[in-house]
């Protein structure tokens, strides 16, 4: 086997022990399985509360239809001109749910139960837009005054900033922040394995018999990649659990149709290029840190693993100002541009090439971190159970070869 | 195919590690790196390996027309002072994982992995994870690790330690399994028994210097005409015993016996004649002197060279 393939077959299988190291496939498999037992529990418990495809019977002093489909089916009214006898039997009345007496004085409606349930809700809003209808029909409205009263009264922004797009709406900036939520949550999975699995490796003195098969290099190389690929998996099986959340409370509870306009999914595949390069750069960072440290339970570095996180937040701050020279400055600084630059996306018309360029120098950026990574793991290794100071890893980028 | 290693210094920041050392390594045979605890053994090994280098002089290691400034990875099979596996994963995940490294083939693995264990009496236990094994037997399970590739160069530091008495003759059938299949070991240890029973050549260090190097048959033939074991008719006084110390090395076994130590400039001449003029010698003969009594001499003579040295 030649030297290169060997060094790769050395990546892949460093990779592979990281991934599955952290991956337990029972354990996901539990997971969905519970989640799949909760959604059958709301499920049933939906259905046993009476809120999905049943029907309700009310008596009512006066003929009453509902006329809005499809839910106005589930209630059925039936006229009784004494209502007293019904009311006082409601708790066991197996025939009527409800009553709804009319007051011809007060012009009011009222819902008699036996008790409350979740039905009775949607009924009044029912009830309330039908009364709301009558109302309008009784005042014998022009159809363009009618109009005038039903619509909402929406305000349109515009914005004089030819950088800005259209309109400056925050919901643009949904796909970007989603993105980013699912990011944080990866993030910190790679953080506390990457702690763990590196200097649980020097606690089980298990480094010294890895690099006598492969270079630091190779090895900090594999472990990123096996971290990369966890967080990946992380990322697209957390959005699947969203997703499928949404769809069984959509479709299956509401039944709706499920509304995804606010994904943005032109950008899309740019927000997901950043977010690997960020979760590239931030584990590269982590495994330099990880690597200086002796003693887990006794160093001050550990720390300085939750400084990636900072770019999150600041994303959340540069929204408001989306030209400022400190913003076009953070979309471009390769540990800020994977949180700022598709934020920065969302609400300004970029050129091609800007997005390209930040992502670009994200991944040189990533290139040297492992590098500084590998050097600094090799020359802790050298330094006999004392840890290097932070001014020595800085020396080390330049000094020593992995 | 030799390791030649050349006026070798290291120094960790004011110590120096390692002091002008040169030896040689032959292919194919069992060299033992002997010395006391911080001799500098562990800095060597550290060098051969390429975990560090060297502050001054070389270390050349030619293989199939190459030449490396130390051992290279595929090369090496190498089990560490400071060693441990993954104690949660099992025998047959840690040596799989191993072995991958080393770009073992599948089919291979499952023959010499079947192979080793079946040496080692572990074959029941491949599935086991490695914790639940006693510290010996992951001991053992650490050594295949190290040579399941089948590497050209095995270092080896301290293979005997953690080991009960019967696991250390395993280890050293082990090893002898290692030569006879053309593998070269280098290996640093403090039982002088068993490197007795191995070694083709040792090298001693002491304070990060060459005490005593060469082939061990030499080494011990050498050591065994220096010490003389003489037994007189009569008991000997202490007046006697201190004239004859001013010139000599002398150990009183009992009343009239004396083990007496040569250096290289005294002839057994000059002592035999000495002797006659004490008392009646009716025993006079060389005395066998172990590899442990030779190491425990010369780094007690390099110390007190040392000593001298500094003083003057």
């Amino acid at each position: 086997m030649s030297k290169s393939a060997l060094t790769q077959q050395q990546l892949w299988t460093v990779a592979k022990w990281e991934f599955l190291h952290f991956f337990k496939l029972k354990q996901e498999i539990i997971s969905k399985l519970i989640m799949l037992a909760i959604a059958g529990v709301i499920y049933l418990f939906a259905t046993a509360s009476n809120q999905l495809e049943d029907s309700y019977h009310l008596a009512s002093n006066q003929p009453f239809s509902i006329k809005t489909e499809p839910t106005a089916t589930q209630f059925k009214f039936t006229k009784h001109d004494d209502l007293t006898a019904i009311i006082a039997n409601l708790a066991e009345d197996t025939e009527y749910d409800g009553v709804l007496e009319f007051d011809q004085a007060t012009h009011t409606y009222t819902l008699i139960t036996a008790v409350k349930s979740a039905w009775q809700t949607s009924l009044q809003s029912l009830l309330t837009a039908q009364l709301q209808q009558t109302q309008f029909d009784s005042l014998g409205l022009s159809e363009q005054q009618l109009l005038g009263l039903t619509k909402n009264i929406a305000i349109e922004h515009k914005v004089l900033d030819e950088l800005l797009k259209n309109q400056a709406d925050r919901s643009q900036t949904y796909t970007a922040f989603g993105v980013l939520i699912l990011l944080f949550v990866a993030m910190f999975g790679v953080f506390g394995q990457l702690f763990v699995s590196i200097t649980g490796e020097k606690q089980n003195r298990v480094t010294e018999q890895l690099l006598a098969t492969m270079t630091a290099q190779t090895w900090i190389d594999g472990k990123l990649l096996g971290q990369i690929l966890l967080a990946v998996k992380t990322m697209l099986s957390t959005l699947l659990s969203i997703v499928l959340s949404m769809l069984f409370f959509t479709v299956v509870i509401k039944q709706q149709a499920l509304d995804l306009h606010f994904v943005n999914w032109s950008l899309l595949p740019w927000f997901f290029a950043f977010a690997i390069a960020g979760l590239s750069i931030c584990a590269a960072f982590m495994a330099a840190v990880a690597a200086g440290i002796d003693d887990p339970n006794h160093s001050s570095k550990s720390a300085l693993m939750m400084l990636p996180l900072a770019p999150i937040a600041i994303a959340f701050f540069v929204i408001e100002s989306p030209n400022s020279i400190l913003t076009i400055a953070l979309s471009y600084l390769p540990i800020t541009a994977f949180a700022v630059m598709p934020v920065r996306m969302s609400v300004v018309e970029l050129s091609f090439w800007q997005p390209l360029l930040s992502l670009l120098l994200s991944i040189i950026c990533f290139y040297y971190l492992r590098i500084f990574a590998a050097r600094t793991f090799k020359m802790g290794m050298n330094m006999y159970a004392k840890e290097p100071s932070l001014k020595v890893m800085w020396q080390s980028i330049f000094n020593s070869k992995a | 195919m030799s390791l030649i290693i050349n006026n070798l210094v290291k120094r960790h920041q004011n110590v120096v590690a390692v002091n002008k050392l040169s030896f040689e390594v032959q292919a194919g045979e069992i060299f033992a790196l002997l010395g006391p605890n911080g001799a500098g053994k562990s800095s060597l090994v550290k060098m051969l390996v390429g975990f560090s280098s060297p502050n001054s002089g070389s270390i050349e290691l030619t293989d199939d027309g190459h030449t490396y400034k130390s051992i290279p990875a595929h090369l090496l099979g190498y089990l560490p002072e400071d060693r441990g596996l993954y104690p949660e994963k099992t025998l047959k995940q840690n040596l799989q994982f191993f072995a991958a490294l080393h770009g073992v083939k599948d089919s291979e693995f499952t023959q010499r992995c079947a192979y080793w264990l079946g040496k080692f009496n572990l074959t029941e236990r491949l599935n086991d994870p490695l914790k639940s094994l006693s510290k010996g037997n992951q001991q053992k399970i650490q050594l295949i690790t190290a040579i399941l590739h089948k590497p050209k160069w095995v270092i080896l530091d301290e293979p005997f330690s953690g080991l009960d008495p019967i696991n250390q003759e395993l280890v050293v059938e082990f090893l002898a399994q290692l030569r006879k299949q053309g593998m070269t070991v280098i290996l640093s240890a403090h039982q002088m028994a068993m490197v007795e029973k191995l070694a083709d050549r040792v090298l001693l260090l002491n304070q990060g210097e060459s005490v005593l190097y060469g082939k061990l048959s030499d080494i011990l033939a050498n050591a065994q005409s220096k010490i003389i074991h003489v037994a007189f008719k009569e008991a000997l006084t202490s007046q006697t015993i201190s004239q004859l110390n001013e010139t000599y090395c002398v150990e009183h076994i009992q009343d009239h016996q004396l083990a007496i130590t040569l250096t290289e400039q005294q002839s057994l001449n000059q002592l035999l004649s000495q002797l006659l003029t004490i008392g009646e010698v009716c025993e006079f003969k060389n005395q066998a002197q172990s590899l442990h009594a030779i190491y425990l001499h010369a780094v007690a003579e390099h110390n007190a060279q040392r000593v001298q040295g500094t003083t003057l």
